[in-house]
């Protein structure tokens, strides 16, 4: 046991050394990498103070922040080691990273702990440990967030096969974690998929072990009976989010224009129209291909050690087994349905299942799912290989010549490419000399195997990681500094001095609310920039407008000028009041600068803002962030009503003398669902601690 | 029977009949077509890193270089038709790391590709002449001058592997004057092969004929004709030709120095030897006029 925790932690602390220079903040992240970092800092940051932000003021002058919170997983109990890294003084900038390292490596030792049930063998189950820990995977920690749903995959995966086998309670907490935190995530679907895959799968091939697994089920419900009802709720109640998000997403509230490629609307915000999915998992393997010169290696190109194919290959002749079958053809069925050309399958899907419209990154599936699979499929064809007992010594000489043909195999493809790193053909020298005694019957468990074995495996991703940290990014000081400019980098990007600016010469937004998309596409950045650089304005007068039928050009004219009149909607439920009692108002609107002594913000946060504001008769005030149905605001203590001010933001009625003006967004019920569900997850995570013993 | 039992109980025909299967329904035109177009694009490397490079010795990129590799591979591999070219990029880059067998390879196919493409003849002379075999760099030499001019301009400004590079930002290489320069290089190559192959009946035509291309450099030319006359016996002529390439260039050495030898010759001692001292200084002072052009290296336009 010591022998192996030895070698597990040593090849993390590898893995630490090669990628030191992300872990330490002096290169940088990059892609969606960047886009993580700010949002979890915002989420984190948030939380510490006792916060769940459900909006986020900054994302282009406010957005709902719930789509935010579905991909980074927010019941994620994990995200507390970045808290706890914070308070032992690590800037966030080395928290994040080393968080991140800490979670990736936790989930190899789940891929150990997994392989090691499935194969009883910890010469294998730790191979399988160093060739996904030094597979590509652990490079997408720092240009995408490929982990926050591969490693608890894995461990859900590992928890399964755990409880199924062995009825615990810390596994049982840790199927019920691994899958709320999933659940939680951004497209869920994505697991469920693999998920139901696995399922149909292990029904089919181990149809005679069900009903045996089904009576240990229910013998730990019987003897868990509250235990097992309240945990699983609580996991069913993880959905709800995701429910409601989906349910806003179709409101409209929120956009996605980039995702749809400028398409514009295709009923929900979040269902991708086909043609966006040009880039599939045949593509990703493709340009993956295309990287054989390790030299030139990348982040986001598929990577697995070498070593791992010369297993594959040898494990060729071996038997057909149940398990095999399973894992192949999980895998197998999975890609062909992710495969938007050429296939059929996936546009019978498409066609026939509601959730693959939420899909454009089918090749997710590729870093998710199917590298862990493949790298297990492996594991498989070394168990499979070694269960080829050689009767005679005459087999036992053609056991031998196969494993010197493969090898010789393997060396001539590589050399026919001219362009492999040495470690490449070092690689292959070393594996020849291991399989060679592994054949004779050499190989036994003991601490120069393991370290043979590491050196084999990690020889050849040691130096393509080389090459990686040798071009990647520095870290640039400016980069993912979550401030309040952060909200108008976009804007300060492409601002140009020009009114004229066609709303097609933008940059499509990632993600907004639809009212800020709407007067962003419609005007140009100069007003819009102008306009925004008071978050509060005081107006005497009021112009009730159609929703549908906005004038633009008077609308820029208004951001630009300034005068002292904002416009609203027209809206039935309401009597309009549109002038001030001001006998005598000024002809530009109010702007409220820091130095304004009648105006004080009082507090502020993520979903919240409270002002003190005197004006000598009744004002309308507007705030400029977005408006949202979902914000609600009080004046004095009373609910009043909000508008929806200058196309885009906020506004209020104030009466004349001092007021507590107080924004607020969403309802109660929000604040304690996702509350329940973050310290329900703590709970689980509690469990899996208490009952540690059974891991162990 | 018992093998073929052993046979479909083993992993590889379980795989084999799968992807057989998948093969039947499969779609392979529609899948290439997707995949090369979409992989192709997002695989271009930073290419206008070249543009700087082409005449430039003094810095290099590996990692850029082996990406212009791995590039231009998959162009070969996929783009048939962009073969001569892709292979003339590989060449280059091959030649840039130092791995001149690859280069050498790289420039064969190119040429294989296309055999009325100029530049893998001229790269190829070129190495020949460096590794002192001179009949094949006069073999390479003569094949480069005997392409079409026009129709290498045409494939220099509408291939994608070139525009990709010269319509890059920053871009100021004059693509048909770097074909011109070469062009004249190739002369000046296969006339020194010429010479130091003593062929000098050979060489005299060349000279003459490259005389007709009106290059920069016809001072060159006449001396190379002024130096075969000289070695041929026919001392007059040579002498003639010679001063018409000092004309051209007064600081020729070259034709100073056999201007001085037909003086010798011509039994003129003094004036010879002023003008050996005039060669033998100006040489010191700004070396040879044949040097810039003998010196130069690989290209890829």
């Amino acid at each position: 046991m010591n022998l192996v925790v030895f070698w597990i932690i040593f090849a993390f602390i590898i893995w630490i050394s090669v990628f030191f220079g992300f872990l330490s903040a002096q290169l940088a992240f990059s892609s969606d990498a960047g886009s993580y970092f700010d949002h979890i800092k915002f989420f984190i940051e948030n939380l510490a103070k006792g916060v769940f932000p459900l909006w986020d003021p900054y994302w282009y002058f406010g957005s709902p922040n719930d789509f935010f919170l579905r991909r980074i997983g927010a019941f994620n109990p994990f995200y507390s080691i970045i808290s706890i890294l914070e308070f032992f003084k690590f800037p966030f900038k080395i928290a994040y990273p080393w968080f991140l390292a800490l979670y990736y490596w936790g989930g190899m030792i789940a891929f150990y702990l997994l392989a090691k049930r499935i194969y009883n063998n910890r010469l294998i189950a730790y191979s399988g440990y160093l060739m996904l820990l030094f597979s590509a995977l652990g490079t997408r920690l720092f240009d995408s967030y490929m982990m926050l749903v591969t490693v608890p995959l894995i461990w859900f995966f590992y928890f399964l096969i755990a409880f199924s086998q062995t009825m615990g309670k810390s596994y049982f907490f840790g199927m019920c974690l691994s899958f709320m935190i999933l659940a939680g995530t951004y497209i869920p679907f994505y697991f469920l998929i693999c998920f139901f895959i696995f399922l149909v799968f292990y029904l089919v091939f181990y149809f005679k072990e069900i009903p045996e697994i089904f009576r240990r089920f229910f013998s730990f419900f019987k003897a868990n009976k509250i235990l097992v009802v309240l945990s699983l709720g609580l996991v069913l109640f993880s959905f709800v989010p995701l429910v409601t998000f989906f349910h806003d997403s179709a409101q409209g509230n929120i956009v996605l224009p980039e995702r749809h490629g400028g398409i514009g609307a295709v009923g929900n915000t979040l269902i991708v129209p086909h043609q966006t999915l040009n880039w599939g998992a045949v593509e990703d393997l493709v340009f993956s291909a295309f990287f054989s010169d390790l030299r030139t290696y990348k982040l986001a190109i598929v990577y697995v050690p070498f070593c791992a194919f010369i297993i594959l290959a040898l494990g060729l002749i071996a038997r057909v087994s149940r398990r095999a079958l399973l894992m192949f053809l999980c895998g197998f069925v999975l890609f062909c349905s992710i495969v938007p050309y050429g296939l059929s399958l996936y546009d019978f899907l498409y066609k026939h299942i509601f959730f693959l419209k939420y899909f454009r990154n089918l090749h997710f599936f590729l870093w998710f799912f199917l590298i862990p699979l493949f790298v297990l499929l492996v594991l498989e064809h070394w168990k499979a290989f070694c269960d080829i007992k050689p009767l005679t010594p005459m087999h036992k000489n053609v056991i031998l010549t196969y494993v010197v043909l493969i090898h010789a195999l393997a060396f001539l493809f590589v050399w026919s490419r001219a362009d492999a790193i040495p470690s490449t053909y070092l690689m292959m020298f070393l594996s020849l000399v291991f399989w060679v005694l592994m054949v004779l019957g050499k190989i036994k468990e003991n601490a120069w195997v393991f370290a043979f074995l590491t050196l084999i495996i990690l020889i050849q991703p040691l130096e393509v990681f080389h090459y990686l940290c040798l071009r990647a990014q520095h870290y640039n000081k400016n980069f993912s500094q979550y401030n309040f400019s952060y909200s108008t980098l976009k804007l300060k990007d492409s601002e140009v001095p020009a009114v004229s600016i066609l709303p097609s010469d933008k940059m499509e937004l990632y993600y907004a609310s639809s009212n800020y998309n709407l007067v962003y596409h419609n005007m140009s950045n100069y007003a819009l920039a102008k306009y925004l650089q008071y978050k509060f304005i005081l107006v005497d007068h009021l112009e009730a407008i159609e929703r549908n039928q906005v004038d633009f050009s008077q609308m820029e004219r208004l951001y630009i000028e300034n005068p002292n009149k904002a416009y609203i909607f027209q809206d039935k439920a309401v009597e309009l009041i549109t002038e001030s009692k001001d006998p005598n108002p000024p002809r530009s609107a109010q702007r409220i600068s820091h130095e304004d002594l009648n105006f004080k913000v009082l507090s502020f946060n993520a979903n919240r803002l409270k002002v003190s504001v005197v004006v000598p008769y009744a004002k309308f005030l507007i705030y400029n962030d977005v408006y949202d149905p979902s914000w609600h605001v009080s004046v004095n203590g009373h609910p009043s009503h909000l508008y929806q001010a200058n196309v885009a933001f906020k506004g209020v009625w104030i009466p004349a003398g001092k007021s507590i003006v107080e924004f607020h967004y969403g309802h109660f019920g929000q604040y304690a669902m996702n509350f329940i569900l973050l310290i329900g997850a703590f709970a689980f995570l509690f469990g899996i601690i208490r009952y540690s013993y059974e891991i162990l | 029977m018992k093998f073929f039992k052993w046979i479909i109980t083993r992993l590889i025909f379980t795989y084999l009949v799968c992807f057989l299967v998948t093969w039947h329904f499969l779609d392979y035109r529609k899948a290439k077509e997707n995949a090369i177009g979409e992989t192709m694009s997002r695989f271009v490397p930073g290419i206008a890193y070249f543009n700087d490079f082409v005449d430039r010795h003094d810095h290099f990129d590996e990692f850029k270089l082996h990406q212009c590799i791995a590039y231009h591979r998959r162009v070969v591999e996929y783009f048939s038709f962009q073969k001569s070219e892709a292979y003339q990029m590989m060449g280059f880059c091959y030649d840039r790391l130092g791995n001149l067998p690859r280069a050498i390879m790289s420039y064969q196919a190119a040429r294989e590709a296309n055999p009325v493409y100029f530049w893998p003849y001229y790269n190829l002379g070129i190495y020949a002449y460096k590794r002192k075999d001179y009949s094949q760099a006069v073999d390479f030499f003569q094949e480069s001058l005997q392409t079409d001019i026009k129709m290498n301009m045409v494939l220099l400004l509408h291939s994608k592997v070139f525009t990709d590079v010269r319509l890059s930002d920053g871009s100021s290489y004059n693509v048909v004057q770097g074909m011109l320069n070469a062009r004249e290089n190739s002369y000046i190559f296969l006339m020194e092969s010429l010479f130091k192959l003593k062929k000098y009946d050979q060489l005299f035509k060349v000279a003459l004929l490259g005389l007709k291309e009106n290059s920069e450099s016809q001072d060159i030319f006449y001396s190379y004709a002024g130096k075969a006359a000289f070695h041929q016996g026919s001392y007059e002529q040579a002498l003639a030709l010679l001063q018409l390439a000092l004309q051209k260039n007064p600081q020729n050495t070259d034709a100073l120095l056999y201007t001085g030898l037909c003086f010798q010759a011509a039994g003129k001692e003094p004036q010879a030897q002023n003008l050996f001292a005039m060669a033998k200084q100006i040489y010191q002072q700004q070396g040879s006029a044949l040097e810039k052009h003998l010196n130069s290296t690989i290209r890829f336009f």
